[in-house]
């Protein structure tokens, strides 16, 4: 009976379906149309209901209108939009010039070998946000295999020469959420929406969520079965981030693994043990571990790597996909203790 | 053997809990470190190996990576007004390669070095408080590491826990599809443990050549999801002690290797 109700209630909203008489809405019950989607699809409409074709396809097109929920263009468009800045000069004039400067409800991605120093370039990330915007803005490090290293924060705050209260506020403003599956990587975001919608004021001032490391988690589901789970989870992970992304304007960056498979080829000794052999879908023949679904859900991916093995603290920053523009370019970063720079 | 879904899904079962949101500031003040006596390395890591981690070891054989694991299981022991942890650690040994004997001299030695200092730390009392688990297979390996959780709820002391060595039982396995399951079954076990308690976890591992574009490269063993999911990567050679993941990205921490003659 609730379904009909909501079938008339969508009806009375729109301007053509007001005009339907009480004898018209009993018609539909005895053609068993109770829900919107049976309204629809229904063949025949004008011919029961005894009116014109035009008609029906008028009230179908308002209740089209009425249930799907649709926003002005005006809403959503920023005259002037706010960039962030990185922090990192070489960064910053790559994005520049590639057109994709740090905005709110960014989703980027970084992909690189392990140890190259994806996580070094989030803490810095972190640090250079908290440092420039920490009274207003917070940033949340979504950490799904325990390398959040807060003494590392601390060390590249104080290579900045702040004092110990500008120290502390700015470690106040980065917030730690260890996630130890993939599960809990979604619950944790699904509490961010539910907190945010709520009006819950607590959390209302993290503008920029990092994950390190997206693939950790994700490497476990290995079975028929875990993969297929794998990425539900992954498409539901995709979801809560665009949500979040354009509802509250936050920004990401996750962490990737990326796996040299260049040589793979002639990898051919006994202890081979690791990824070449499996036959996942999610084996990276283009160094991507999460398959070909997760490739669009970044708007920006980059790969961190190193450029020239004599000179050990250089690392290369080279855009591989950009949704909004060239997809072209790189930058050379130095790593120090300082963090990237 | 580990072809086992269930195991998995009774991982993910009890990871499901998410922990609550936490600033870097408090996590800062809670950190816990075992030290290394080698001071170099202890300065990079910040006071020695990390609680609430896991850090590898690795080095060809007669580096001394398990005379590392010995002086760690003794070092988490240090009194507390000493800095140290008083806790006690797990010694999971696959080589049947654990030496009382050379323990018991390590612990004098520490024993000499708090001498007057702390009573009661005595080296009959540290050799009490390492607790050894021989796992010579991988499926005690296996089974080890699926008790810990109820191991560590009965004996909350423990700090560290120790697996000498991993690529050893590993490297068991015939099928390299089965030492890859093995592998990612006991690193989600690991990751569970290490939310439900405050322990470190180091593991060693050893060196083999590969074979890339018909050159022969020296690689850590054990493939590179494992590099990914282990948090600290400590080289030990002879030439000094290397801190990084790949052997590509590693820099030199000590320059003589001050531990291990």
């Amino acid at each position: 009976m609730a379904a009909k109700e909501d079938l008339k209630s969508l009806l009375a909203q729109t301007r053509t379906g007001k005009q339907l008489s009480e004898y018209h809405l009993k018609l539909l019950k005895k053609q068993k149309i109770n829900t919107l989607h049976e309204f629809l699809d229904a063949q025949n409409l004008h011919k029961f209901l005894a009116l014109s074709i035009d008609q029906v396809e008028q009230i179908k097109r308002e209740l089209l209108l009425v249930s799907v929920k649709s926003i002005k263009f005006s809403n959503l468009y920023q005259k002037q939009p706010f960039s962030y800045s990185t922090g990192i000069e070489e960064f910053d004039k790559l994005l520049e010039a590639i057109g994709q400067p740090f905005r709110p409800g960014r989703i980027w991605e970084l992909y690189g070998e392990s140890g190259v120093g994806k996580t070094q370039l989030l803490h810095t990330l972190a640090v250079n946000f908290v440092c420039k915007y920490r009274d207003c803005r917070q940033v949340l490090f979504l950490d799904t295999k325990r390398d959040f290293d807060s003494r590392r924060i601390h060390q590249m705050l104080q290579d900045r020469h702040l004092d110990t209260d500008a120290i502390k506020s700015c470690m106040r403003a980065i917030n730690v959420i260890i996630c130890a599956s993939a599960e809990s990587l979604i619950k944790a975001l699904n509490n961010m929406i539910e907190q945010l919608s709520s009006g819950d004021d607590s959390i209302a001032q993290i503008k920029l969520v990092l994950i390190d490391s997206l693939a950790a988690s994700f490497i476990f589901f290995r079975s028929a079965h875990e993969r297929n789970m794998g990425r539900r989870w992954l498409n539901q992970l995709a979801m809560l981030m665009r949500t979040l992304a354009a509802q509250h304007g936050i920004a990401f960056v996750i962490g990737n693994l990326s796996m040299t498979s260049e040589d793979g080829a002639v990898d051919d000794d006994d202890d081979n043990e690791d990824y070449l052999t499996q036959c996942s879908p999610e084996a990276p023949e283009d160094g991507n571990l999460l398959g070909d679904y997760w490739d669009s859900v970044c708007t920006l991916s980059m790969a961190f790597e190193l450029p020239d093995e004599s000179n050990n603290d250089l690392r290369l920053l080279r855009i591989l996909n950009n949704s909004f523009g060239i997809s072209e370019g790189s930058c050379l970063l130095r790593i120090t203790d300082a963090g990237v720079i | 053997m580990f072809k086992n879904i269930k195991m998995l899904e009774y991982c993910h079962k009890h990871c499901q809990d998410i922990k609550a949101m936490e600033t870097s500031d408090s996590l800062f003040n809670l950190r816990q470190n075992i030290k290394t006596d080698v001071q170099e390395l202890d300065e990079y890591l910040g006071g020695g190996i990390a609680i609430g981690r896991v850090t590898e070891f690795v080095g060809l054989s007669g580096t001394g990576k398990t005379q590392m694991c010995l002086q760690l299981s003794l070092n988490v022991q240090i009194p507390k007004q000493f800095s140290g942890l008083e806790g006690k650690a797990l010694y999971i040994d696959t080589r049947g390669d654990f030496n009382p004997a050379r323990l018991q001299e390590l612990a004098i030695d520490l024993e000499k070095r708090f001498l007057h200092k702390a009573l009661g730390f005595k080296s009959s009392t540290m050799m009490q408080n390492v607790y050894y688990q021989n796992c010579p297979s991988s499926a005690e390996l296996f089974a080890c590491i699926v008790n810990l959780n109820r191991y560590l709820n009965s004996n909350p002391s423990i700090k560290l826990i120790l697996v000498d060595s991993l690529a050893f039982s590993i490297r068991m396995l015939e099928n390299v599809r089965d030492r890859t399951n093995l592998l990612m079954e006991l690193h989600a076990l690991i990751h569970q443990v290490l939310c439900h308690h405050n322990v470190a976890v180091v593991l060693t591992n050893e060196l083999g050549f590969y074979r890339s574009r018909r050159k022969w490269k020296l690689r850590s063993t054990l493939g590179e999801k494992h590099t990914h999911l282990i948090n600290e990567r400590i080289w030990l050679t002879e030439n000094g002690n290397y801190v990084g993941k790949t052997l590509k990205f590693r820099k030199l921490v000590t320059s003589i290797n001050a531990n291990c003659g």
